[in-house]
């Protein structure tokens, strides 16, 4: 479904450039739940931006059911993003003054046409799913962080994404809330939604279906301990 | 929901940002505003004032002038002009033409010398006199003042104790007076037979003049000359002699006017003034005729009443006919110190002429339009005459007037400027608090134009109603600003909804190009960076 093939990503710090990925090679089947985990610096962010074409990378394809994502258009980029994928982050990033229903529906609003009836439907579906319907009226500084991290779930279901994307989605959760989150995350891929979370949780990590280690901007062969 | 929610919810939810960017830009275009409307009205009435010292515009009669030779050898020039301009139809057109409102002041003027005489039975000399509408004078020439008082415009004059005094003489004599039907004193100067008089040197003008000896000049600058005839004649400014006339009179053959005579006369009205003068001092002079009603009153220029020592409430003979010279105009300068003036129906009387002029000025005011406009649409209403625009006069009252507009030009252009530099720097500070914003936008698929829009559409908002406001607050301040500076607000402009929109899509349009550079620094974030950022 999703390949990295050979990506190197750099960063400038300075006049020098910062090799953060260094030939990064991963295939992420179709149903898969895939924890990548790693110390923090070894390019496991970095490595999912360029999966979410968040950022481009130097070298390397990415090939999203063998479409090359580098040689797309921005906009069918763009689009990708919209429809195909979702992303939740570690500090939830909600628009704040947004309701949060409306930051459900965010990425429908990406345009003059009003939200559908449909959309809403769906939008208030996935709140139901995370649990927060009654809540939808409500602004994300009135939610604790573990219910602005199901808004952010919602948010990414909302468009009926192939893939999600999660980086550390439970670490500025405390455990409860952060099992909660990963019970939730282990039901949505158990309906067959394709996940790839960051996690320096270990824990968590082995609640994925496979674990990716990642150390000085490679993926570790399975086995190998990071 | 749709894209437009998102920048509408950020400016409620910071409104205090959004209250203080408001501000700052409605401030801007609330100055703009008054300073607009104060400077135009203070032109509009810096201009009408303006036109109070003097026409910029003149019509006259069509001239052309004809060489005229024989056998190779050259005899002159001949004018040719058209007459006398009709007045009424002439003001008809003027009426009638679409900047007709751009038009404050029209001064017909009918010119002509006259027979003078202090007295009944004296030598009379020939002397400029000019018949205007003294209403309409004053209002071009606010400059003038009077001693004693400008006929028909009384009520802009001091009353005059001297002039009251006669007054009660005149209800005193009038009893007394010589009946009607008596001859008049003084010379008929219709009978003379004298050429027509030639105001312009070697030019020979051929209007319709014939056998008259005292006779208007159509078609020329009268005043001018006037002052021609005054600069050929050191000792009496406008005033000659009449050969002819005096032929039938040996004893006064060549003489030149006599002081002497008018000043006995002068004395001789200030006794007949006073209540206690022996009856057998008042000569004609001192009883003025029972017909010398209003029409009938008379203003001298300075020179001219200073060489004929006139003064205020002396009556003189004109053509044969009493008149009162109840003013004295005060030395301004120019032509009309030269001549005599007399409300234009009686001057038409005098000239026989009636319902003629010789010329025609008129002040229009050209901050709202072109002369040349106002000049091509005369001369389409008026095809026999010749419309003259007085372009310097024009083209300094314009420096004058611009001189105003420009600066409050250029103090608009420093205000829009700080506008824009406050809305690029809130914007500025804005992008860069909301970069996680940005970053999240980009995340869930937002296009580099979509972030772009939300970013001008907020300034587009802010703008617009900084604009509708701005522009209403500026309205009421400046009328106030108008009444504090004591300036007429007639030439306020009013209040116009489609002002209101237009400076709010004005507003707008600038708001979003100061945000433009904010706005396309957001686009350009990376999204990633944008949501790793402090």
């Amino acid at each position: 479904m999703l390949e990295a093939i050979d990506i190197v990503k750099s960063y400038r710090a300075g006049v020098q450039a910062a090799p953060v990925l260094r030939g990064v090679n991963l295939r992420i089947e179709e149903g898969e739940f895939v924890a990548v985990t790693g110390r923090s610096g070894s390019g496991k962010s970095t490595m999912l931006n360029v999966l979410s074409t968040l950022t481009e990378p130097d070298s390397g394809q990415v090939l999203f059911q063998g479409a090359d994502l580098a040689a797309m258009r921005e906009q069918e980029r763009d689009r990708l993003r919209n429809n195909a994928f979702a992303m939740i982050f570690q500090a939830h990033h909600l628009m704040p003054y947004l309701s949060v229903l409306e930051n459900v529906l965010l990425p429908g609003a990406n345009g003059f046409r009003g939200i559908s009836a449909q959309q809403r439907q769906r939008a208030v579906s996935c709140l139901e799913r995370v649990g927060l319907e009654h809540k939808q009226n409500s602004l994300p500084s009135e939610l604790s962080g573990g219910e602005q991290q199901r808004v952010a779930i919602a948010r990414g279901l909302a468009s009926g994404p192939r893939m999600l994307f999660a980086d550390e989605p439970t670490g500025s959760l405390d455990m409860t809330t952060g099992d909660a989150i990963m019970q939730l995350l282990r039901e949505l891929n158990g309906e067959g939604l394709t996940i790839v979370m960051v996690t320096h949780n270990p824990d968590y990590a082995a609640l994925a279906g496979r674990c990716v280690q990642m150390r000085e901007g490679r993926v570790l062969p399975d086995g190998i301990p990071a | 929901m749709n894209i437009i929610t998102i920048p509408l919810r950020c400016l409620r939810q910071k409104w205090g940002r959004s209250a203080a960017l408001l501000s700052v830009f409605l401030l801007g275009v609330a100055a703009i505003t008054a300073l607009n409307n104060v400077s135009s009205s203070v032109a509009e009435g810096f201009e009408k004032k303006l036109s109070a010292f003097g026409a910029n515009i003149a019509i006259t009669p069509k001239r052309e002038t004809l060489q005229i030779s024989y056998g190779g050898i050259p005899l002159g020039n001949a004018t040719v002009d058209n007459g006398y301009i009709p007045l009424a139809e002439t003001q008809r057109a003027i009426e009638g033409i679409p900047l007709r409102d751009r038009i404050s002041v029209v001064a017909p003027k009918l010119a002509g010398l006259v027979a003078f005489a202090a007295k009944a039975g004296e030598t009379p000399v020939l002397v400029p006199l000019v018949g205007v509408n003294f209403e309409s004078e004053v209002e071009l020439k606010q400059f003038w003042h009077a001693q004693g008082s400008i006929p028909g415009v009384a009520t802009m004059q001091a009353p005059d104790p001297l002039m009251q005094r006669l007054e009660g003489q005149h209800a005193k004599h009038a009893s007394q007076a010589d009946t009607p039907g008596a001859p008049a004193p003084g010379p008929n100067m219709a009978t003379t037979g004298t050429a027509g008089t030639n105001m312009s040197g070697a030019n020979m003008t051929a209007p319709a003049m014939t056998g008259t000896a005292v006779a208007p000049v159509p078609g020329s600058s009268a005043p001018n000359a006037f002052s021609s005839a005054a600069d050929n004649d050191d000792c009496c400014a406008g005033i000659m002699d009449i050969p002819d006339f005096h032929a039938g009179q040996p004893g006064h053959a060549g003489q030149d006017f006599n002081p002497a005579q008018a000043d006995m006369g002068h004395t001789a009205m200030l006794d007949a003034a006073r209540p206690d003068a022996p009856d057998g001092q008042h000569t004609a002079a001192q009883h003025p005729d029972q017909t010398l009603t209003p029409e009938r009153h008379l203003l001298a220029g300075a020179t001219v009443a200073e060489r004929l020592k006139l003064g205020p409430g002396q009556t003189i003979w004109l053509n044969g006919a009493q008149y009162l010279v109840e003013g004295v105009l005060q030395p301004t300068g120019s032509d009309d110190d030269s001549v005599l003036f007399a409300h234009l129906p009686e001057a038409q009387k005098l000239f026989h002429a009636p319902d003629a002029a010789s010329f025609i000025e008129a002040a229009a005011l050209c901050s709202g339009c072109p002369i040349e406009d106002i000049v091509n649409e005369l001369g389409a209403a008026l095809p026999g005459q010749d419309i003259r625009a007085l372009r310097q006069v024009v083209a300094q009252r314009m420096y004058s007037i611009s001189f105003a507009q420009n600066m409050a030009l250029v103090v608009t252009v420093v205000i829009l400027f700080s506008a824009c530099v406050m809305v690029v720097m809130s914007m500025l500070v804005s992008v860069n608090e909301r970069r996680k914003e940005i970053g999240l936008l980009r995340a869930v698929g937002f296009s580099r134009r979509a972030v772009f829009f939300i970013f001008a559409a907020e300034a587009l908002v802010i703008g617009f109603l900084a604009g509708v406001a701005g522009y209403a607050a500026g309205y009421a301040a400046g009328s106030k600003v108008l009444v504090a500076m004591q300036i007429e607000a007639a030439a306020y402009p009013a209040f116009s909804f489609a002002a209101l929109f237009g400076y709010g899509l004005m507003a707008s349009a600038l708001a979003v190009l100061a945000a433009a550079f904010p706005a396309c620094k957001a686009a350009r974030a990376n999204p990633a960076e944008a949501l790793t950022s402090l």
